[in-house]
């Protein structure tokens, strides 16, 4: 099962941002050099590490919290 | 059963380009860049004032009928998709039927389609063909859709461009032609493609001009084209893939027995990820966008025009084309060229305004 921490570090990495900057309601668009391209490589990385996000839920992305209450397999 | 087949395929772009250097100049050169390193769109091709969609879709249809010879009386059937018609009313193909010098004898049909339009515009045509009441149809593919672009909208500006493609299709006579097609819809979707004030749902009014800017900087108003890229971006390469396997089982093909896979050219980043998930290897693989930018409705033909044109589609070659967007729709096609291969009809593509005499 994929933990929280780990989520956390992929958005990290994708999104380039220390990690400390990733709460729950830390809106995505406001993170220092937010660049939508890095959302969409994000959503890759999320896919190949097994979370699943539905087509409306990547719709409305907008928080860290959006990204942790998506499925895990 | 009588079927189509493809015999003839040419297309035209406005010889207006936006480069990236007029789009730093707008956006930024890290903005730009960044879209530019995902999307593989390093230039786009857009109609000048006064230039629409319908005069692309003249252009490439008149250089293919006149490069041809293919009588003008001989076309029974004409199926025009856009989303970028010149008029509400009439549709775009009754515009083209005259400017064409179509006889009154040719059946003209209007499909509003978007990104999916070409295999959609395709099985009707095939339908019409089965039925014995078309034999010869002309396609017209087209979309201008920068003139329904916000120009701050970095979204949708830096990714599209405009252009038109015409296919002629005949009886076919041997084992070519258009083979199978398989098509669905999640209509779920269709606010992530959206242009809210654009008919009678919303009328137009001083509110609908209102510019707003969302969280990300990205400036449009109701009356301009909007795209959830989140969305969209997920939506293709999660369902697309799903889409073509279940088309390729219908069709009792597989990737070994295709010579081409063609896809909507919506970003390169998208299309790579689809080829990955599908193991088309890069020998069956054709990109046409780092030029011309996403054609939407054009894009899918205009790929396959320019493979053509570059000598990609051999004599009896496998194609299969898939296209997705607007609704959210899909479709995907499965068509054989025949034994003659299809004709290059001109050197050039490109349309100015001096070109278009006869526009009405």
């Amino acid at each position: 099962m994929i933990s929280d921490e780990q989520i956390r570090v992929t958005v990290a990495r994708e999104l380039r941002v220390p990690l400390e900057l990733l709460q729950p309601d830390t809106v995505l668009y406001s993170l220092p050099g937010f660049d939508s391209v890095q959302l969409l490589m994000l959503m890759v990385a999320l896919d190949e590490m097994g979370v699943k996000m539905p087509t409306a839920d990547a719709a409305s992305l907008r928080t860290f919290a959006d990204i942790l209450v998506l499925e895990r397999v | 059963m009588p079927r189509a087949a493809l015999t003839a395929i040419h297309h035209c772009l406005p010889a207006r380009r936006l480069t990236e250097a007029e789009l730093e100049a707008r956006f930024g050169a890290k903005n730009v860049q960044s879209i530019a390193k995902l999307s593989g769109i390093r230039e786009r091709r857009i109609v000048e004032p006064g230039m629409t969609a319908a005069d692309l879709a003249y252009s490439a249809a008149d250089r293919l009928l006149t490069t041809r010879n293919i009588p003008r009386e001989s076309i029974d059937l004409l199926i025009v998709t856009t989303q970028t018609g010149d008029y509400q009313i009439p549709g775009t193909s009754y515009v083209l039927h005259e400017r064409l010098r179509l006889s009154k004898n040719c059946a003209a049909y209007d499909l509003n389609q978007g990104c999916a339009a070409y295999p959609y515009a395709l099985a009707l045509a095939q339908g019409l063909f089965a039925t014995g009441i078309a034999h010869r149809a002309l396609v017209l593919n087209t979309d201008a859709l920068s003139g329904v672009i916000h120009p701050q909208d970095r979204t949708l500006v830096t990714l599209h461009g405009d252009g038109a493609v015409a296919s002629l299709l005949d009886t076919a006579t041997g084992d070519e032609g258009l083979l199978g097609f398989h098509f669905g819809t999640d209509s779920s979707g269709w606010r992530y493609l959206c242009m809210p004030a654009s008919g009678a749902r919303q009328p137009r009014n001083e509110s609908t001009r209102q510019e707003i800017a969302d969280e990300t900087g990205v400036v449009r108003t109701a009356e301009h084209f909007q795209m959830n890229g989140q969305a969209i971006f997920h939506f293709a390469i999660h369902q697309v893939p799903e889409v073509v396997r279940a088309a390729m089982e219908k069709f009792h093909v597989t990737i070994a027995d295709l010579d081409l896979v063609i896809l909507h050219q919506a970003n390169r980043f998208m299309i790579e990820q689809i080829y990955k998930k599908l193991g088309v290897p890069p020998e069956k693989q054709f990109f046409y966008l780092e030029n011309v930018g996403n054609l939407s409705g054009a894009a899918t033909p205009a790929t396959l025009s320019e493979a053509v044109r570059q000598g990609k589609v051999k004599p009896g070659a496998l194609v299969l084309l898939a296209a997705f967007g607007v609704g959210l729709s899909w479709g995907v096609a499965l068509l054989r060229v025949g034994s003659d291969g299809l004709p290059l009809i001109a050197a050039s593509t490109d349309l100015s305004l001096t070109d278009l005499p006869n526009s009405p």
